[in-house]
C-alpha cells in the first residue's frame, strides 16, 4: 500500500508529440528516478515504478492535459514534487498542476469519461482567407452536423443531458468562428467519449479516424486543420464536467 | 562574418513525419544532447561542425558507447560541436527521397552536406552499404575522388576498418584504432587549415578560385591529418597485385608512413566520463547505463580479432568507476548498468565494484548486467552480486565443444569450469543460460560436432537434477551457433572459412541432436557470415563489390529481412571479383596481406607462431 498518490497534469509539446505512451512512461521514470522521488514499485522480474497514465494519444498529436498518477512510498508535498520533478523533465514536456491524493483515488482511466481536442481550422491558401465569411462557415457547421455528429445542436456551455443524441463517439461539439481582416478562422472543439457508458450506447472517440473524415469535410469548403492539439479531459460528474485534478480538489472541500 | 547553415524547419520535418513509423527515431529532445545551438554557431562561424553517424537504426546506434565516448570529446570544445545521425527506417529514406529532402542531422536537423567532417562509425562490416547509402541521401558522391569540394571531408573509424581497404574508395581517411584523442587531433588540424587559409577563419572565407585550388587545398588538408596517429588517407596508398591476384606490394602517393600505427589510448585509466550520455527518447537495444571498465582483453583466444586489435589492456581505477556509476545511475535516472568490456570476469577489483554499486543507498532496485563474463572465474560471489538486483540471464561461451579444440583455439576453460560455474548458478536460482558455439573453426572434426551436443545434455541433465518445480519448468537453454570467420589480425587470419554445405551439414548434426524441450537453438545464417568473411578479408577491388551491392539494393545487411546472399554474390561477380578467393582460400604464410599496410601493435610473426603451436597441438 503505498503511502499516498500524487496526480499531475503534464503537457507534451513539439518534438515530444512524436514519443509513445511507453516512451513517455519510461521518461517520467527516469526523471523522477533523477529528481530522488521515492515511488512504490511494482513486483516481479523488472520492477518498474507503480504510475498510471491517462488514455493514451496518437503519435503526433499535441497535450496538454496528459494525467499521471504516482504511487509514493514516501509521501510528499505535491508542490514540491511538481517543482523538483519539473527540474529534470525536457522543456516541451512539462507539469502544469499537482494535487496530493488519497491512495483510495479511482483510477485515471476509470473515471475520465470525455476528452476534448481543439482542432483550429482555417482556409487552404492564404489568398482565400476571405473564403472564411460568416456565410460559408454557417454552411460548413451545417455539412459537419450532418455528416459527423449526427444532428447534435452545438453550442457553447453545455451540461451533461444537453444533447438529445448521445449514440457515437462523439459527446458534444463547440464551434467559435473569429473573424479577421481577411477573413476568418474557425476553432473546432470537440468531446469525444474516452470511456463507454452503460446508459449511453456511445462508442469510444478515435482521434485519426475523427480527423480523417474531418478533413475530408474540410477539404470540400476549401478548409484545413492547422493544428490539432488534445486540451482536457474530463470526469462526468451530476454537476457537470470537471477535470481529473478538479474532482480532488472538490472531493477535498467536502 | 555570420555563417549560414542549411537546416531542416520544425514545421518541415512534421510535415516528413506524417505516417512514419517510429517518428521518435527522428527528433532530438533527448536529456544530455551537448550540441552547440544554431545561434552559437551562427555567431561563432569558425566552429567546427562534425557530424557523427552509426549506420544503422537510431535504436542501435545509441546503443554504441563509442559514438557517446567521441560525442561528448568533441562537444567539450568550445571551437567544435558534434551532431548525431542514424540510417532512416526505409519508410523515412523513401519519404526523403521522394520529398528530395537530403539527410539531417538530429540535434538542430542540420544537411549532412554543410558538415565540415562526417565520421561513420564502422563498427562491423555488415554495415558498408548502409554507409554508402547515406553518404547518397546526404547529396553527396559516395567515391572520394567524386567529391571535389574541401568540406564536408568524410571518415570512417570503428574495429573494421583495421582492414581499411574495403572501404577505401568511399573514404577521404580512415582512422583506425581508439578514437578520443586521435578525433581531438583531426578537429584541431581542420581549425589550423581554416585560420590558415581564410582570414576570417570561416568555412566561408576560404574561397578557391578554380578546381585545381581547391584539390590542391583538399589535398593539403588531408595531408596533415595523415601525419596523425592511426590516421590513414587511401588517397594516398595503393595495392599492387601480382598475376594471381594476390598483394604484390604498396605504393606510397606522398611522403606518408610505410605502415599505419594503430592510435592506442594511453590515458585510458585516467579518463573519467564526466559528462553523462545521452539519454534516448525512445527504447533502443541496450537502454541502459554503460560503463566500460576495461579495454583491450589479456586472453588471447586465436579467433577473437578484438582480443588482438584492442591491446593493451587498460583498466579503470575501481574507486573511480564507483563513482562514476553512482552518479552516472543519478543523472540518468538508468535502473539498469552495464559494466563493458571484453572479458569482465578478469577485471581486477570486478567483485569490490559490484559489491560497492549493488550497496550503495537508494540502488536496490538496479539490475547489472555484465556481458563477456568467463565462467571459469566466476565465482559464487559474483552470481550472487548480480543477483542482488535484478536477474537477466547468463552468458557463457565455451565457443567448442571439446577440450581439444578449446585448446586449440586457446579457450583458457575446460569442462569442470563450466560445470561448475553452471551448476552454482542454478542452485543461485538462474534459469536462463545462454552459450555460444563456433562451428567451422580451423581443425575441427565431427567428434568436435558431437561434443557440442554431449555438453548440451549435460547440462541439460544438471537442470533436471539441481532445478525442481517452478524453475525446471521455466529453466531454458539458448544456444547460440555462429559459423567460425578467420579474421585479419588474428593467428587464423590465413585460414579458410568452412564451405556453406559444411556448415549447414554440422549444424544439422546439432539441431536434430538437441533435447528440444529445454533448449532454443539460434544459429546465424552461414550466407551472411561468408560475405561478411569476404568483407573483412577484403582489398582495394572489395570497394567495387560494395558499390555495386548497393547500387542493386542492398541495405540494412544486419537485417535478416534485409540480407540477400544473391545480391552478394552477383556484385562479385560483376565486379571481377572471385568471392571463393577471400573465403575459401587458405592464404599463404608468405603472402603480403592487405593489412600488412595496418600496424595493430603485434607482429606478423606472433601470429603465425600462434597459428603453428595451434596446428602442432
Amino acid at each position: 500500500m503505498p503511502e499516498g498518490i500524487i496526480r499531475f497534469k503534464f503537457f507534451k509539446k513539439n518534438e515530444l508529440k512524436y514519443l509513445s505512451h511507453l516512451d513517455i512512461l519510461t521518461m517520467l521514470s527516469r526523471a523522477f528516478a533523477r529528481a530522488g522521488i521515492k515511488c512504490v514499485y511494482s513486483c516481479g522480474f523488472n520492477p518498474k515504478p507503480r504510475v498510471s497514465l491517462s488514455n493514451p494519444i496518437p503519435l503526433g498529436v499535441e497535450s496538454l492535459a496528459e494525467y499521471c498518477d504516482i504511487e509514493l512510498a514516501e509521501n510528499m508535498d505535491a508542490k514540491e514534487f511538481l517543482k523538483i520533478v519539473n527540474k529534470q523533465l525536457p522543456e516541451n514536456l512539462k507539469i502544469t498542476d499537482s494535487i496530493n491524493a488519497d491512495p483510495k483515488t479511482p483510477s485515471l482511466m476509470s473515471e475520465i469519461g470525455l476528452v476534448l481536442y481543439d482542432f483550429q481550422v482555417t482556409s487552404i491558401a492564404c489568398q482565400d482567407m476571405k473564403k472564411i465569411t460568416p456565410e460559408s462557415y454557417s454552411s460548413f457547421e451545417k455539412s459537419f452536423e450532418e455528416t459527423l455528429a449526427g444532428g447534435i445542436k452545438p453550442g457553447p456551455g453545455f451540461k451533461e443531458g444537453d444533447f438529445s443524441i448521445n449514440t457515437g463517439p462523439i459527446h458534444s461539439v463547440e464551434f467559435i468562428f473569429s473573424k479577421t481582416s481577411t477573413g476568418g478562422s474557425i476553432l473546432l472543439k470537440i468531446y469525444g467519449y474516452a470511456k463507454i457508458f452503460k446508459n449511453k450506447n456511445n462508442s469510444i472517440f478515435k482521434f485519426n479516424e475523427f480527423s480523417g473524415k474531418l478533413k475530408e469535410i474540410l477539404r470540400e469548403y476549401g478548409l484545413k486543420i492547422i493544428s490539432a492539439q488534445k486540451t482536457e479531459v474530463f470526469i462526468i460528474i451530476d454537476s457537470g464536467l470537471v477535470n481529473p485534478l478538479e474532482i480532488l480538489k472538490f472531493k477535498k472541500r467536502d | 562574418m555570420i555563417r549560414r547553415i542549411k537546416s531542416l524547419s520544425f514545421n518541415e520535418l512534421e510535415e516528413l513525419l506524417e505516417g512514419i513509423e517510429k517518428p521518435g527515431r527522428y527528433i532530438d529532445s533527448e536529456i544530455g544532447t551537448k550540441s552547440k545551438s544554431l545561434d552559437y554557431i551562427k555567431n561563432n562561424p569558425g566552429t567546427i561542425l562534425s557530424c557523427l553517424i552509426f549506420p544503422d537504426t537510431y535504436e542501435v546506434g545509441m546503443s554504441n558507447l563509442g559514438l557517446q565516448i567521441l560525442y561528448n570529446v568533441i562537444n567539450s570544445y568550445p571551437f567544435a560541436t558534434a551532431e548525431r545521425a542514424f540510417a532512416p527506417w526505409t519508410d523515412f529514406e523513401k519519404k526523403l527521397r521522394d520529398n528530395m529532402v537530403k539527410l539531417f542531422s538530429l540535434e538542430n536537423r542540420i544537411f549532412l552536406d554543410d558538415f565540415d567532417l562526417i565520421g561513420f562509425n564502422a563498427a562491423h562490416e555488415m554495415l558498408y552499404t548502409n554507409i554508402l547509402n547515406l553518404l547518397d541521401l546526404s547529396g553527396l558522391e559516395i567515391s572520394s575522388n567524386k567529391r571535389h569540394s574541401i568540406f564536408p571531408i568524410v571518415c570512417a573509424g570503428g574495429s573494421s576498418t583495421f582492414n581499411p581497404w574495403p572501404l577505401s574508395k568511399f573514404m577521404d581517411f580512415m582512422v583506425i584504432g581508439d578514437g578520443e584523442e586521435t578525433i581531438a587531433a583531426i578537429i584541431g588540424a581542420i581549425r589550423d587549415f581554416k585560420i590558415a587559409n581564410s582570414p576570417g577563419g570561416d568555412k566561408t572565407g576560404i574561397s578557391p578560385v578554380c578546381c585545381e585550388e581547391e584539390a590542391s587545398l583538399k589535398q593539403k588538408l588531408l595531408f596533415s591529418i595523415s601525419q596523425l596517429e592511426g590516421v590513414f588517407v587511401p588517397e594516398f596508398y595503393k595495392i599492387n597485385y601480382t598475376p594471381c591476384g594476390n598483394v604484390a606490394g604498396f605504393d606510397f602517393k606522398s611522403p606518408v608512413k610505410k605502415t599505419v600505427r594503430k592510435a592506442t589510448f594511453r590515458d585510458f585509466d585516467d579518463a573519467v566520463r564526466e559528462d553523462s550520455p545521452v539519454i534516448p527518447n525512445i527504447q533502443t537495444v541496450h537502454d541502459r547505463l554503460n560503463i566500460e571498465i576495461m579495454r583491450g582483453c589479456s586472453r588471447s583466444c586465436r579467433f577473437c580479432q578484438a582480443g588482438f586489435i584492442y591491446r593493451p589492456v587498460r583498466q579503470k581505477n575501481v574507486e573511480r568507476l564507483v563513482s562514476e556509476s553512482i552518479e552516472g545511475l543519478k543523472k540518468t535516472g538508468y535502473d539498469e548498468i552495464s559494466f563493458t568490456s571484453l572479458s569482465s570476469s578478469d577485471f581486477k577489483g570486478i567483485e569490490s565494484l559490484l559489491k560497492k554499486v549493488t550497496s550503495a543507498e537508494g540502488f536496490d532496485k538496479i539490475s547489472i548486467s555484465m556481458p563477456s563474463l568467463r565462467m571459469d572465474s566466476f565465482t559464487l560471489d559474483l552470481a550472487h552480486l548480480i543477483q542482488s538486483g535484478r536477474k537477466t540471464g547468463l552468458t557463457f561461451a565455451p565457443e567448442a565443444g571439446s577440450q581439444g579444440l578449446r585448446d586449440k583455439i586457446k579457450k583458457d576453460l575446460t569442462e569442470s569450469d563450466l560445470v561448475d560455474s553452471i551448476s552454482i548458478a542454478m542452485h543461485k536460482g538462474w534459469d536462463k543460460i545462454k552459450l555460444y558455439f563456433m562451428i567451422g573453426l580451423p581443425f575441427e572434426t565431427e567428434e568436435d560436432i558431437y561434443s557440442i551436443l554431449e555438453l548440451i545434455r549435460k547440462i541439460v541433465a544438471l537442470a533436471r537434477s539441481t532445478l525442481t518445480g517452478r524453475s525446471i519448468g521455466r529453466f531454458m537453454l539458448n544456444v547460440s551457433i555462429n559459423a567460425f570467420i578467420p579474421k585479419p589480425f588474428t593467428p587464423f587470419q590465413w585460414c579458410p572459412q568452412e564451405s556453406i554445405k559444411n556448415l549447414e551439414y554440422k549444424f544439422g548434426i546439432i539441431a536434430s541432436g538437441i533435447p528440444k524441450r529445454f533448449v532454443k537453438l539460434h544459429w546465424t545464417n552461414p550466407q551472411k557470415s561468408l560475405i561478411e568473411c569476404a568483407l573483412s578479408r577484403g582489398d582495394s577491388r572489395t570497394s567495387d563489390v560494395i558499390e555495386e551491392a548497393w547500387r542493386t539494393g542492398a541495405k540494412f545487411d544486419n537485417w535478416t529481412d534485409f540480407f540477400n546472399f544473391n545480391t552478394w554474390v552477383e556484385s562479385f561477380l560483376k565486379a571481377g571479383v572471385d568471392i571463393s578467393f577471400y573465403t575459401e582460400r587458405r592464404y599463404g604464410e608468405e603472402e603480403i596481406l592487405p593489412w600488412d599496410i595496418v600496424d595493430a601493435g603485434i607482429k606478423k610473426s606472433y601470429f603465425l607462431r600462434e597459428y603453428k603451436a595451434a596446428k602442432g597441438l
